[in-house]
């Protein structure tokens, strides 16, 4: 790794042009179907522009933003998006990671585990909303049935998992963390099956423990993946719209809005894409601030990863 | 190494017992929905095991829609989009984890920010192009736009696992003659198998989940995929738990056929790369 | 591992071409290729759209359909992006959610022409008849279906705790309507006598029903404007609105899982459907799914009930549609394909196995079950405007704020019923918005 400096200077033209022809597919497509649309979209952001009265379109400016940041349900998503978003990324990663240790080594029926593990990774994010909606349900969902059978809740006071202001949020949560755990746990096992076992029989011959080993050699070897994934996990749950709104659709009392199911309202039920546009560039805003802040205080570049 | 203790051990099941139940038990009772009679599904009191089997909903399933078809269409479209996806990455990947040249950060970020791009914003304009290229209601469409945003992830992600692989052993094959492509293709993609196998099957599930570019960017039913599907069940009033849970159970399938037998499939590549070394 | 990336590949490239070759449109010699879109896809639905489409084309081998029915969710998006992107499209429905935007947007094509000669519009209904045109005499849809609220209740609770409903008319009143409700609620037996719908546009349970009713079709700004009163201002800012939120609390706290605050459209006709709920009010196109999932004979329908001291109730005019898109190519045989589907004995069939009110007077004549059972309450309200007063229908884009609206009011609503919020300060924020929205895109001017 440390010669990657000195490389610097020495790609030769064929490098140069092995480089290009790798490179090139992936870019062009990614910039004529990711970049070109969303510039295009831009616009929109500064334009007064509904689609229930496309006539009425105009610029203008910074009004978009003005009336964000002065709408209380707007400034509500704020707070709510970023417990959404780290509680949940805490919680599936360290129950993935520890998953993922158990899993690391052979044992009869792991391959079916696996299977049975990345279940919900299987359907798509509103079915997963409809079904925990249902199981949630206090009047005939099946989880208050269960605690009503454990005599753990009084039938006449199901729990209103969804509809409490206090637990509706925690639930939503749950089902994010029950969803995610797969990631990591599927992720970090495949990162761990690549460190060397030489790295272990060579420290365990200096006598060290597991605890020494897991935090000497297994976390620092998959340093970057595990970087990379909770990075990218990070922001793929501050997307996840679609269970927010198959789930709660917000509620109750707009407790369980996040700035990205928001963006969604103001598409879906005021055809606002103006201010829709508005909310997204913040979002790219506030993301390309956490991806440069997260990375920076990971280190990831004094690894000479970057 | 030392044998883990019995204690261990039992933790270790009881705890991961403990997360298979609650990881299967939303998949548990999805299953037994689709066995059940509609009147069942909603009567009080619950049942946790069908009161009376029935494989009604999967006939209503494939009767009332081309169940098959959206099959067949959902299982092309994320292999193409995976597999796609996974070469292009692969090479992309292998150049930034091995070289260095000006605009290489700008090449990562470039990938990274597109997971930062929330869809919405470029809808119309995409629709727009794809509309003036004939693009609409042709099923490659989906596949190339789903590989295409399977990119950035893998591209990202293969190249950590690259990264780990000492450049030794590619440069010490150099020196016996053969090109790079052949180094990458029989020494180093070997040896990432593992990485490689987790990043393909998350291409695969989450081209095989996307439920918004069917929907958009295809017009007949027989271009649809099994999200939509399922999605269609999902009606004005009411949802159709039967046949949705019916067709639920079949869109699993796959994904489970593939993360139960993938972990074969990666050991026997590991144990065939440790040979060659 | 060369041979495996060969075979991707490989594979990946046949993949595309099969797809390619099934995915292509097919495009026939001589016929007119009409593309159809629908809004309210279901299984059932389409099955019987289609059906009549291919009865059409048989009886017009000129002309072919294709028919669009993407899922319900997305529908009006995946319309809208073909609207603007201008892809083929010949027909669509139109939802009384979206005409106002579709006008305003000059996306329909006026068919006043068309149907100066149409005879079958002789028999439309009043409502439909007097909503047909906007205006300035334009005509954009035709009409397929009005969507009424009624009644659904538990005739065997009903039996079992020898309860009964007073004959519609002068008894039969929303605080009779609690008294049943609040009868059938027993907690610690799992019952409860009503089924709310606090999560999805909640505001048309009670809110706007018993606020309407109350203040009385005569202190309405018109019987076009149903949403003002007299003086100009929202109807939001009179007791009768007051009245209409503490009837919606009431119905929560007393008669109603407390479960219900959260509840979409799907989870309160399950609670139904379930037995948990004896009575909801919902829209006629229930009666199919109830008809699924529940025994015949425990279940039955009842008309709206009115207010106690005005003796009025409000029903909606207006209707769903079908209409073209400005930009068709082919008008003409669009044209045939509306009047077609517009015919008395075709929308009698289509709305029976959709479950809408038909917009023909002669309907029961095609269909029976028009006449009897459970559409019966229509048949009453309908012939009693004694008590049922019917507005609106009329698309100003104002109204366009219904759906913007419905989002917004149903957080208020769950913080008032969760005690989180003040009434009057609620009201005083929805008046606003609704007078805002009106002095900006103007009144009815007819």
């Amino acid at each position: 790794m440390r010669s990657n400096k000195k490389n610097l200077a020495r790609n030769t033209k064929r490098d140069r042009l092995f480089i290009f022809f790798m490179l090139a597919p992936g870019i062009l497509l990614v910039a004529l179907f990711c970049y070109y649309p969303f510039l295009s979209g831009i616009p929109y952001a500064f334009k007064r522009y509904s689609l229930l009265n496309l006539s009425r379109t105009k610029w203008i400016g910074l009004k978009n933003f003005e009336t964000l940041f002065t709408e209380k349900e707007f400034l509500q998503t704020i707070p709510n998006t970023i417990k959404w978003v780290f509680i949940s990324l805490i919680l599936q990663f360290t129950i993935g990671f520890m998953l993922a240790l158990f899993l690391k080594n052979k044992f009869r029926g792991r391959g079916i585990y696996q299977g049975v593990i990345f279940f919900p990774w299987a359907v798509s994010g509103f079915l997963i909303g409809i079904l925990w909606r249902w199981i949630y349900n206090a009047a005939y969902g099946p989880l208050n049935a269960l605690l009503i059978a454990l005599g753990l809740v009084n039938p006449a006071n199901p729990i209103g998992f969804l509809s409490n202001l206090d637990t509706a949020f925690p639930s939503a949560i749950a089902t994010n963390v029950w969803y995610g755990i797969a990631f990591f746990t599927i992720t970090i096992q495949a990162a761990l099956q690549g460190v060397p076992t030489e790295l272990y029989e060579a420290s365990e011959v200096d006598g060290a423990g597991k605890v020494y080993q897991f935090f000497k050699i297994t976390v620092p070897y998959i340093r970057p993946v595990l970087i990379l994934s909770t990075l990218l996990r990070s922001i793929w749950i501050f997307n996840f719209a679609d269970l927010i709104y198959s789930l709660t659709r917000g509620g109750p009392g707009g407790t369980t809005e996040i700035m990205t199911s928001y963006m969604l309202n103001l598409i879906i039920f005021q055809s606002n894409i103006g201010k829709a546009s508005a909310v997204g560039l913040i979002i790219i805003v506030l993301l390309l601030i956490w991806s440069t802040v997260y990375l920076k205080l990971s280190r990831f570049e004094e690894e000479g990863d970057f | 190494m030392k044998k883990p203790s019995l204690i261990y051990r039992i933790i270790k099941v009881v705890i991961l017992a403990g997360f298979a139940v609650v990881i299967v038990f939303p998949f548990y009772w999805i299953i037994i929905t689709s066995l059940k009679e509609t009147k069942e599904i909603f009567s009080v009191p619950i049942s946790f095991f069908p009161r009376k089997f029935s494989l009604q909903n999967y006939r209503d399933l494939f009767q009332m829609l081309d169940f098959g078809r959206y099959i067949l269409n959902s299982i092309l479209v994320s292999i193409v989009a995976a597999s796609g996806a996974s070469v292009v990455s692969l090479c992309g990947g292998y150049v930034l984890a091995r070289f260095n040249f000006r605009g290489k950060q700008i090449v990562i970020y470039f990938y990274l920010i597109t997971q930062m791009l929330p869809s919405f914003i470029g809808l119309a304009p995409l629709y727009q192009m794809l509309s003036w290229a004939g693009m609409i209601d042709k099923l490659p469409s989906l596949m190339l736009l789903n590989a295409t945003w399977l990119i950035p992830y893998s591209t990202i992600t293969i190249r950590g696992y690259l990264m780990r692989v000492p450049r030794a052993l590619e440069e010490s094959a150099m020196i016996d003659g053969c090109n790079r492509i052949h180094a990458l293709v029989r020494i180093v993609f070997p040896l990432i198998l593992a990485g490689f196998s987790a990043t393909f099957r998350f291409c695969f599930v989450q081209a095989w989940n996307d439920l918004f570019s069917p929907i958009m960017y295809m017009n007949r039913q027989i271009n649809y995929t099994i999200p939509v599907a399922l999605n269609y069940m999902v009606q004005k009033n009411d949802i159709r738990w039967g046949e949705l849970s019916a067709g639920a159970v079949i869109a699993v399938v796959p994904t489970v056929i593939m993360f139960a037998f993938a972990q074969k499939y990666v050991a026997a590549g590991l144990i065939a790369g440790a040979v060659k070394e | 591992m060369k041979k495996l990336l060969a075979l991707c590949l490989t594979l990946a490239l046949i993949a595309g071409m099969m797809g390619a070759m099934a995915g292509s449109a097919v495009a026939d010699g001589e016929k007119v290729h009409l593309v159809f879109a629908e809004r309210y896809g279901s299984t059932t639905r389409t099955a019987a759209l289609r059906a009549l489409l291919d009865e059409f084309e048989a009886e017009n081998p000129d002309i072919e359909i294709e028919l669009i029915s993407p899922p319900l969710e997305s529908s009006q998006q995946k319309i809208t992006q073909m609207l603007m992107a201008k892809n083929q499209l010949d027909l669509l429905e139109v939802t009384s959610w979206e005409r106002a935007q579709y006008i305003e947007n000059g996306w329909l094509y006026n068919l006043k022409d068309f149907f100066t000669d149409y005879a079958e519009q002789e028999t439309f209904t009043d409502s439909v008849k007097s909503s047909l045109a906007t205006t300035d005499g334009s005509i954009y849809c035709m009409p397929l279906g009005c969507y009424e609220r009624m009644i659904y209740y538990r005739v065997d609770w009903m039996k079992e705790l020898g309860l009964e409903f007073p004959e519609p008319g002068e008894e039969w009143t929303f605080d009779a309507l609690y008294d049943i409700a609040k009868a059938m609620t027993d907690p610690e037996k799992g019952r409860y006598g009503w089924a709310l719908r606090g999560g999805g546009n909640s505001y048309q349970q009670f809110v706007q029903q018993v606020a309407l009713a109350a203040l009385g079709f005569d202190n309405l700004l018109s019987e076009y404007e149903p949403l003002f009163t007299k003086e100009g201002t929202s109807i939001y800012r009179t007791e009768a609105a007051k009245k209409g939120i503490e009837f919606q609390l009431k119905f929560y706290k007393d008669c109603s899982p407390a479960d219900s605050v959260a509840w979409l459209f799907s989870d309160q006709v399950n609670a139904f459907s379930s037995g948990i709920c004896g009575m909801l009010m919902q829209d006629c196109d229930c009666i199919g799914s109830f008809v699924d999932s529940m025994e015949e004979g425990t279940w039955a329908t009842y008309p709206m009930p009115i207010d106690a001291v005005t003796k009025e109730a409000t029903i909606g005019r207006g209707f769903d549609g079908w209409g073209m898109p400005s930009y068709t190519e082919h008008p003409e045989e669009a044209w045939r394909v509306l009047a077609f589907l517009g015919s008395a004995e075709i929308n009698a069939r289509f709305c029976k196995e959709y479950g809408v009110i038909p917009v023909h007077t002669t309907a029961a004549e095609y269909e029976e079950s028009f006449s009897t059972g459970y559409y019966a309450p229509y048949i009453y309200m309908f012939s009693h405007p004694e008590y049922y007063k019917s507005s609106g229908g009329v698309d100003l884009p104002y109204t366009s704020y219904s759906s913007e609206f419905g989002k917004s009011s149903d957080v208020d609503l769950q913080n008032i019923l969760l005690g989180n919020a003040d009434i009057d300060e609620v009201l005083e924020k929805w008046a606003e918005g609704w007078e805002e929205q009106r002095e900006e895109y103007g009144g009815y001017e007819g």
